[in-house]
């Protein structure tokens, strides 16, 4: 299934790959989406959206089997502050819906920030920017694609 | 004839059959007893060899090895042997191995001091020859967590993706903590680190399974003077109440978070301990 995030990449000519899996609106995490597209949780990068007090809303990308550290963020953004966004403002500012949100082919060119450890990973697994679908792509692809900047913004989950 | 024991300790005590008066030595104080006749002829009868016997082996140098003998030397030291055996004919034997064998044989010594000449002659030659070399054994080993030297930063950073692309996390990590060592501004090697430990850490907690449950020593007090426990594992067991859980532990312990769960995970592994709900 072709979604705007794909298109850009055959825009772009970057190579990638995409893998469909079955839906469970009951758990949309990326652990379970993992399972899905067989590959391991820190490989499936699921991405956020915050807001930070300086610079407004920024993408986080982070590996499925952790949770965003706000500090590190914030440091990484140039905010004092970031928190999540509210999930009724997710698909407003995005145009995904939750579960379905990629940094690819956003409603707005918000900055994106992706976890370091992305760049370790041959291929990493993104939403392609809908439920059921995920784009697996090279790093070095999608940091070009999405012009993130990278850091330590991950933690393990508590 | 009675004969007395010459070692030191004589018996004190006959042996069946011999009446014990007859068998006390009014002035050494110990008993006189026979030997029985098979000990007896034990006995070697031969006497010691005299000082000049020692001499003549110690002075007429070292006995030729046999041909099998010198085959089973390694190349380097069988390069060596006829040197060795044209040498040692010819020199004698240390000063002080002659004093001690002459003082064994109750004698004092009477020769010169051998001369030490030829023996530096022949270590000199050894040593040019390199043999002293071949058998040497290096004194100092790099240490275990010596940081690479810069030349070799370049294949440890391709051994630490390597390790990180076959899932060996722990080898990566150690490899990235060598190289942080050396160059700590390497932001490379930092990200391999800090992933590796947050992916070794999901390990041992997928390992542990539900981390807010409460662990519970398994064994007796006695079973656990005989098992082999670390440092860090008989503190974590000193922390286990009964009441405090692992996440709990991870934030009290003091080690990183990492340790604890790899700790907690090996003790559960080896039936130490076991999780209460």
């Amino acid at each position: 299934m072709k979604t705007n995030a794909s298109r850009l990449l055959e825009k772009m000519a970057i190579a990638f790959e995409l893998r469909d899996y079955e839906v469970d609106p009951e758990d949309l995490s990326a652990e379970s989406v993992a399972r899905k597209v067989a590959m391991p949780a820190s490989q499936v990068f699921k991405t956020l959206v915050a807001r930070g007090d300086r610079n407004g809303v920024c993408l986080a990308v982070i590996p499925g089997d952790t949770e965003l550290d706000l500090k590190a963020l914030a440091r990484l953004s140039g905010d004092r502050k970031v928190d999540l966004v509210p999930l009724k403002d997710v698909q407003p500012l995005t145009g995904y819906i939750r579960g379905g949100v990629t940094a690819l082919a956003c409603k707005k060119d918000y900055p994106v920030f992706v976890d370091e450890s992305m760049d370790l990973f041959d291929r990493i697994s993104v939403s392609a920017g809908t439920r059921g679908t995920q784009i697996l792509i090279a790093p070095a692809d999608y940091v070009r694609a999405v012009r993130a900047k990278s850091g330590p913004i991950s933690r393990p989950k508590s | 004839m009675a004969r007395s024991l010459s070692p030191p300790r004589p018996s004190t005590v006959p042996p069946p059959g011999i009446p014990l008066d007859d068998a006390f030595d009014d002035e050494s104080g110990v008993h006189d007893i026979p030997l029985p006749a098979a000990v007896d002829s034990q006995i070697p009868t031969e006497p010691p060899p005299s000082s000049d016997e020692i001499r003549q082996v110690l002075f007429n140098g070292l006995p030729t090895l046999e041909p099998a003998e010198a085959s089973t030397q390694p190349p380097a030291v069988r390069a060596q042997l006829p040197t060795l055996r044209d040498e040692s004919s010819t020199s004698p034997a240390p000063a002080g191995v002659v004093a001690q064998l002459c003082k064994a044989s109750g004698e004092h010594v009477t020769q010169p001091a051998p001369d030490s000449d030829a023996a530096v002659e022949l270590y000199t030659d050894m040593e040019q020859s390199g043999a002293l070399r071949a058998a040497s054994i290096p004194t100092s080993r790099p240490a275990a967590n010596e940081p690479p030297p810069l030349a070799n930063l370049e294949l440890a950073a391709a051994r630490m993706k390597d390790c990180f692309g076959e899932g060996d996390y722990q080898a990566c990590l150690e490899t990235a903590e060598q190289i942080l060592a050396r160059n700590p501004n390497d932001e490379g090697a930092g990200s391999y680190a800090r992933t590796c430990r947050r992916l070794i850490e999901q390990r041992h907690a997928e390992r542990i399974g539900d981390l807010s449950a409460i662990p519970v020593v398994a064994v007796s007090q006695e079973q656990m003077r005989w098992l082999a426990l670390d440092h860090r594992e008989g503190f974590l067991l000193s922390l286990i109440d009964g009441h405090t859980s692992i996440e709990d532990l991870c934030d009290i312990a003091g080690m990183s978070r990492v340790d604890v769960l790899k700790t907690i995970a090996g003790l559960i592994d080896a039936e130490v301990l076991r999780l209460d709900a």
